[in-house]
């Protein structure tokens, strides 16, 4: 190898350890460094103290930054972990085993985590989903098995919340993903069943329940709404009405910022909603929040603090988990039949941009990568559906395998969960 | 700036910000804040002058050399880097590809900020010495020298890169 294409090549896998920073447009355009105010000040003093000419030009570098910085009182200790986002982009496969051992990723998105489910006994004839979580471990580059009922991992993958089982729970962890040990614990009064950090990692959105929101009913008819005379007579004979197990029974959600602080806010369930899970979750931006519903438009909007807002713009139109591309042009939609397919509409012209053969859009790598759940292409009919693995598709329909194939309608099998890496 | 201009602008940042934190990081020398800081620095200015600015990649690569130059020029950036591993000079003969590039990280971060800048310039972003004249300000003649004085002292601190001289000759 020559000189010159060793540096290239040294330098290229130098850059990748590049950790990405969040929010760097938003700093631009308030006119701040992101790094620490005294650093910025320390450091033009510096210039101006080492050379009378470097005052010029000094202050033309930092001195807008540090008249920028406004005077802060002293920082309590940060709850969250500073979020550093990865530049490296490369295609990571684990094609090896049904369920995968060493990381998978592409673009700037990694399968942060996976679980796999079992469905329990309960009291009364119920059944409780139970869920495995496995959970990735930077130091060992493997994922590895947790005992946490629940979990949602930050965007850069260096911090983990965690829930205790079984849920609903009182506590939340947030969890050093590098050491696997929880840092801090959150306590609440409500009991927490679900949780989901914010896109910037600086916020947690934490939905209260009354009851495990993964406890099934014992199975028979009941009535979900109407009276039971009018139902009688339309022929359902001597329904009763369905008790409250029937229904979702979220309470609320807590925000927490950075500090750790925690803040209540009552949201009773969508009663239209049949769902017992109904977690809460963030728009693109960060600035809103979702509650899901069971029909189109998917979701609807609030304030963090629970006031209702008009959904931004195709946010809730996600028929596919994927939603909007990261620029916020692209949408994929199941269809059309018989497939499998999924179509990618540009949003701002309305032109279809690709139909791909796959079954499911999981989530975007990049602007023109999706992760993707696709079927053997022999096996492809009937319940050869479910014979399915994770795939990476281009906008060209070109297929890259992720993971090894596994039975998606079984018991046992795993379901991802994308983060930023 | 309005909101479309904004628009433009977060579009552009979300687009480029990989390709440019890792120009940025080459170019302070593997260090993660100064690299941050950096490119914040560049993509400050380039949001001043958004509605004049005509390509603004360029602009924020331009942006970027050049502070980094103005900070060399002031010398408080001169300082000792420090890098996590030392090349080790005890080595074999067979010293795979994947070892030679981590001698070269080490040997790149020791480099002075100038002496890199001009590496990156010429081997990474593969740019003529006329234009890395003109990005940087000075003579082509001047290019041409601080390149052979750059990898004259690549050479020097991580000396593996001689013997892959010499298996070059041998070839």
């Amino acid at each position: 190898m020559e000189l010159d294409r060793l540096i290239k090549n040294a330098c290229e896998d130098w850059s990748a350890k590049a950790q990405m920073p969040v929010g760097l447009a938003d700093l631009a355009l308030r006119g701040r460094s992101r790094r620490r105010a005294v650093k910025a000040a320390l450091a033009a003093a510096l210039a101006a103290f080492l050379t009378g000419a470097a005052v010029v030009v000094g202050s033309t570098v930092a001195t807008p930054i540090a008249e920028r910085q406004p005077t802060q009182p002293p920082t309590p200790q940060l709850a969250f972990q500073p979020v550093a986002l990865s530049a490296d982009t490369a295609v990571r496969t684990d094609l090896g085993s049904t369920f995968p051992r060493r990381l998978v990723a592409a673009g700037h998105v990694a399968v942060a985590a996976y679980h796999t489910d079992r469905l329990r006994a309960s009291a009364g004839g119920a059944k409780t989903v139970e869920s495995t979580w496995y959970l990735y471990n930077p130091t060992s580059g493997t994922y590895e098995e947790t005992p946490w009922a629940n979990l949602d991992v930050a965007p850069g993958m260096h911090q983990a919340a965690v829930l205790e089982g079984p849920l609903p729970t009182s506590r939340v962890g947030l969890l050093d993903m590098k050491t696997q040990k929880v840092t801090r614990w959150i306590s609440v009064e409500h009991p927490v069943g679900g949780v989901s950090w914010s896109p910037n990692g600086r916020r947690l959105i934490m939905t209260a329940y009354a009851r495990n929101p993964y406890t099934i009913p014992a199975p028979g008819p009941c009535l979900l709404s109407g009276s039971v005379d009018a139902a009688s007579r339309a022929g359902h004979g001597d329904i009763k009405p369905c008790g409250p197990d029937h229904a979702s029974s979220r309470l609320g959600y807590y925000i927490v910022d950075e500090s750790g602080d925690t803040t209540f806010h009552a949201l009773p369930p969508d009663p239209a909603n049949g769902n017992l899970p109904q977690d809460l979750g963030w728009s693109r931006d960060g600035t809103l929040i979702w509650a899901p519903t069971a029909t189109a438009p998917t979701k609807v909007f609030y304030t963090p603090d629970g006031e209702q807002r008009p959904a931004p713009a195709h946010e809730a139109d996600d028929a596919e988990p994927a939603g909007l591309s990261p620029n916020g042009t692209l949408l994929p939609k199941f269809g059309p039949r018989p497939g499998p397919a999924v179509t990618v509409r540009n949003v701002t012209t309305g032109k279809v941009v690709a139909v791909l053969p796959i079954e499911g859009a999981e989530a975007w790598a990049d602007d023109h990568q999706l992760f993707a759940v696709g079927c053997d292409p022999k096996r492809c009919k009937g319940t050869g559906e479910f014979h399915n693995r994770l795939l990476l598709v281009n906008l060209k329909g070109e297929i890259k395998p992720l993971t090894g194939y596994h039975r998606s309608d079984r018991e046992g099998s795993w379901v991802p969960l994308f983060t930023h890496r | 700036m309005d909101s479309a201009a904004e628009a433009r602008f977060r579009e552009f940042v979300v687009a480029n910000s990989v390709a440019l934190l890792r120009l940025a990081y080459l170019l302070s020398g593997g260090d993660q804040h100064a690299a941050e800081d950096l490119l914040q620095i560049s993509l400050t200015k380039t949001a001043t002058r958004w509605s004049t600015v005509k390509s603004p990649e360029l602009y924020v690569r331009r942006v970027m050399y050049r502070q980094q130059v103005d900070w060399w020029r002031l010398k408080w950036r001169r300082r000792e880097t420090h890098v996590a591993v030392l090349p080790d000079k005890a080595r074999h003969d067979d010293t795979p590809a994947s070892d030679l590039k981590i001698v070269v990280h080490g040997a790149l971060a020791r480099l002075t900020p100038r002496q890199r800048a001009v590496l990156v310039l010429r081997f990474f972003e593969d740019l003529p010495e006329g234009e890395v004249a003109r990005l940087l300000e000075c003579s082509v003649g001047t290019v041409r020298s601080t390149t052979h004085r750059s990898l004259a002292r690549l050479r020097e601190l991580a000396p593996e890169l001689n013997e892959l001289r010499l298996i070059e000759e041998v070839r």
